[in-house]
């Protein structure tokens, strides 16, 4: 079980990721938030239960991207440790290497297809499910 | 030259008096002594004259009359004495003066000559300078107009240099544009491809989600539709990712290196796994050490094999890789025995995005030969085409050596 909060604009890809849960029947809650300011939001007023947490951050968004986003729960002493898994279509080194300074927990690339994306959204929460958190 | 001529010829030091200055000092001291002889002949007729006088006055006095008369003739004779031996003196003295005046003549005459020699001489060298002048005058005119020529030449130079000068900023201006632009159109190709993908997600994910909700609900004919759809779809992204290689491609750099020819072709040919295999493949032997940008060197036999691959006969399959030194720049190629090109479309093949069979019968988005044109224009080499009909295709390139 995990507390899985997405941080994406896009709604297209909010339903993949909804029916990718579904498909792989994923019983961990999804939470959501269209932009970085949102989802700081919805970490700190505890909408989003503050044991086990996920967050599948995208990049590119308005008001406050993934990588502001980043700084920010970074820099707060109560949401430091949040995993962080980034989602996104950017292939771009830059990014990469901008969001792994800030500590995330994984880079993956939204694939194209459903069914890739499918399996790629299980294995994530598989593996994050099995992960000891603090 | 008025200057030298204007200097009277002088006289050496030491010569003789000129001749009418020792005549009149001759002159003066004949007159002088006739002077003299004059005055004593006065005196005496007036002493005469005097004693005659008393004589008649005072008859008385006869005997002083005498004696006066003795000593006046006594005077006389004396004074007679004294201009004859004054007159041999002084005829002695005109006749040595003479003399002298002829010696000095003499002498006068030859320096007369002589200087006359030295004017004829100088007035000889004064020509002669005055030539010598005004040759110099002439060199110095026709030296002053080289100068003037040379002045307009180092103008005219200078100006031609600054021209150059600005020219070549110029150029290196247009240049460092031209490089923007062309760096601006590869950031833009990228970011374009890059959006373009985000709804080409969205299109795909919903034409699978229409299918799966709909499967037991669908017609054939809306099937075929949504097959047709996808097909569009990944066509799409086929170009996409040509873009993003196209525009990759102008940031493929590379250091320098030691490249063994043979091993990388096996590398690559390695890389394409079965369809390679079956292919027999003649590799440049012994392949030539060369120095290359490795990434960019590989990537374009890299796209050529897999042209050959893709294109080359469907059975008996062979392709020929050389390598060879043509002076400043490799030339290398890659020949297939496939059906190969008529020459109408020999330029064609070199576009981007354009590929001679149907879309659905040979992959690819015809991206792979524009990459090589790339790679090897932007280092300074040629690429070209010699096939026909029924001939196989031989790709060639040339790769600068430095």
């Amino acid at each position: 079980m995990l507390n899985v909060l997405l941080v994406d604009d896009d709604e297209i890809d909010v339903m993949n990721v909804r029916r990718a849960f579904k498909k792989g029947n994923i019983d961990s809650p999804l939470f959501l938030a269209g932009d970085g300011l949102r989802a700081l939001e919805v970490l700190r007023d505890g909408t989003v239960p503050r044991e086990r947490r996920l967050v599948l951050l995208d990049l590119n968004m308005p008001r406050m991207n993934g990588v502001e986003f980043l700084h920010e729960l970074r820099a707060d002493p109560e949401l430091r440790t949040t995993m962080v898994v980034v989602l996104t279509t950017s292939n771009e080194e830059r990014d990469k290497v901008e969001v792994y300074n800030l500590n995330v927990a994984g880079y993956l690339v939204k694939p194209v297809h459903f069914n890739a994306f499918v399996d790629l959204v299980i294995t994530v929460t598989k593996y994050w499910s099995l992960t000891e958190l603090p | 030259m008025s200057a030298l001529g204007e200097r009277a010829p002088r006289p050496p030091a030491g010569a003789p008096p000129s001749g009418t200055k020792i005549e009149r000092k001759l002159l003066a001291g004949v007159g002088s002594t006739l002077v003299t002889l004059t005055v004593a002949g006065g005196a005496f007729a007036g002493l005469t004259a005097l004693t005659e006088a008393r004589r008649s006055v005072r008859p008385s006095l006869d005997t002083e009359h005498r004696q006066s008369s003795h000593l006046a003739a006594e005077v006389v004779g004396g004074g007679t004495l004294v201009a004859l031996v004054l007159g041999v003196l002084a005829n002695l003295g005109i006749r040595s003066a003479a003399l002298e005046r002829k010696r000095y003549e003499l002498l006068i005459q030859e320096q007369a000559a002589r200087l006359e020699a030295q004017a004829t001489t100088l007035r000889e060298r004064e020509a002669e300078l005055a030539r010598n002048l005004e040759e110099q005058r002439v060199l110095a005119e026709r030296l002053r107009a080289a100068n003037q020529q040379l002045a307009e030449h180092a103008l005219r130079l200078a100006s031609a240099k600054a021209a150059a000068e600005q020219a070549l900023a110029e150029r290196g201006l247009a240049g460092q544009a031209l490089e923007k632009s062309h760096k601006d159109l590869d950031q833009f190709a990228y970011v374009a491809a890059h959006d373009l993908r985000g709804p080409l997600r969205g299109i795909v994910a919903l034409s699978e989600w229409l299918e799966e909700d709909l499967a037991a609900a669908m017609t054939k004919e809306s099937r075929e539709h949504l097959r047709l759809l996808r097909g569009r779809v990944s066509r799409m992204e086929v170009l996409i990712e040509g873009i993003l290689a196209y525009s990759r491609a102008s940031r493929v750099k590379g250091k320098l290196e030691p490249i063994e020819v043979a091993s990388m072709l096996r590398e690559v040919l390695g890389r394409f796994g079965p369809p390679a295999a079956a292919v027999k493949v003649h590799a440049p032997e012994p392949a030539p050490p060369l120095v290359a940008e490795r990434a960019p060197f590989r990537q374009v036999w890299m796209n050529l094999i897999s042209n050959a691959l893709k294109h080359g006969a469907r059975e008996g399959a062979e392709i020929w890789l050389t390598v060879k030194d043509a002076g400043d720049a490799w030339e290398c190629s890659v020949r297939d025995n496939g059906p190969g090109i008529a020459p109408e479309y020999h330029e064609r093949i070199f576009r981007i995005f354009h590929t001679l069979a149907s879309r659905d019968s040979v992959e690819g988005a015809g991206i792979g030969l524009a990459i090589v044109k790339k790679l090897v224009e932007d280092r300074g080499g040629r690429v070209w085409i010699d096939s026909g009909p029924g001939k196989g295709a031989a790709l060639y390139f040339t790769w600068p050596k430095s």
